[in-house]
């Protein structure tokens, strides 16, 4: 169900999971994918703002919200049988996101959410709660004794209004905030990363967000046009994250280790938005009317 | 025996009874792209070995077994 789904938390993931097994194209909401790299160094590295707080981009269920494709409201339940019955009631265009305890959640899903309020996707079946977690995808029953032990007692109701129509489709390619046809490269220098505390996690958690926005990328461009080039960058991507950890958990790296890392990831990123410009000056056609 | 050291490992990062050549480490141990390079320290300071950068390859670490094929390039000489 969570496969190819590019969430940046939790929430994302169930929502475009839900969208996508409906039938939705939830390529269209990573629309606005391109975030320059200038814009990411600058909120993650130099200023420090975690994947959870950065606001480099609308989360996916406020363009849904702001489309008028869903509602989703924040409730709060103290009463494990009135929640269970409020999830009996659901309709088929209903979905609960139901927010459980850390320890839940990193002792019996195994999820290694970045934030603490970590919510799943729970249904009920007979006289059991059946729950779904995103990453990773992990079913687990539990009767409401279990359950309510877990439940911290907050929860989003998520209901599906309508579907993705053509006139979403072009305003979500209007809205863009970051356009990679509009945008320069980015000239990263060694003098940058001097001076910055916890360079080697900052510059991680940099590259994971590119991780999935190379994805989200690949596919909403690819709707348009040949996102090959960007797949192919993928796992290089993945390795550089995973160097950057290794030398994040040895400890004691030189910055002229970090500024090659980072230099070549620049490279990389910069290159993929020099394509992207070339292939959609020549090839988009698509108009707001 | 380096099957079972790092099964052994696997077991205690991923809370499991048992795990399997063929097990998936994201899907069936929960190890996602972080916890495996955690694992892979663990694994190095274990067999007392340092893996070049270019085999922190979390593409080509998928499966248990890749992991046994990865650490034996390193211990058998």
């Amino acid at each position: 169900m969570y496969k190819n789904i590019y969430g940046l938390s939790c929430i994302e993931n169930h929502v475009l999971a839900v969208l996508k097994n409906r039938g939705e194209k939830t390529g269209f909401l990573y629309h606005d994918s391109a975030v320059p790299l200038r814009e990411l160094f600058g909120c993650m590295v130099k200023r420090g703002i975690k994947q959870e707080n950065f606001d480099c981009l609308s989360r996916v269920q406020d363009v849904l919200k702001k489309l008028g494709v869903i509602s989703l409201e924040k409730n709060k339940t103290e009463k494990i049988e009135d929640f269970f019955n409020k999830i009996k009631d659901c309709g088929n265009s209903d979905y609960i996101l139901a927010q459980v305890t850390p320890d839940f959640s990193k002792t019996v899903l195994y999820s290694r959410a970045l934030r603490v309020d970590h919510y799943i996707l729970v249904k009920t079946e007979g006289d059991v709660f059946k729950i779904q977690n995103d990453i990773p995808e992990r079913a687990v029953t539990l009767d409401k004794q279990q359950f309510s032990d877990v439940f911290v007692g907050e929860y989003f109701k998520m209901t599906v209004l309508r579907g993705i129509g053509y006139k979403d489709v072009c305003n979500l390619w209007t809205s863009r905030r970051h356009k990679p046809e509009e945008q320069e490269a980015f000239d990263l220098r060694r003098s940058d990363l001097e001076g910055i505390e916890e360079l080697g996690i900052k510059l991680r958690n940099m590259v994971g967000v590119c991780k999935i926005l190379l994805r989200r990328m690949a596919e909403y461009y690819g709707i348009y046009i040949n996102t090959d080039f960007i797949w192919k960058t993928v796992s290089i991507t993945d390795k550089l994250y995973a160097t950057l950890e290794y030398h994040n958990l040895r400890k004691n790296v030189p910055v002229e280790k970090y500024y090659m890392l980072a230099y070549d990831f620049n490279n990389i990123y910069t290159d993929i938005l020099k394509q992207l410009q070339i292939y959609l000056y020549n090839k988009v056609d698509i108009r707001n009317d | 025996m380096i099957e079972k050291k790092i099964n052994d490992i696997l077991m205690e990062v991923a809370f499991m009874d048992e795990v399997l050549p063929n097990a998936d480490l994201k899907d069936d141990l929960g190890i996602d792209s972080l916890r495996i390079i955690e694992l892979i320290i663990a694994l190095e300071d274990e067999f007392e070995i340092t893996l070049l950068e270019n085999d922190l390859n979390p593409d080509k670490i998928r499966v248990v077994k890749d992991l046994y094929d990865l650490i034996s390039k390193y211990t058998e000489d």
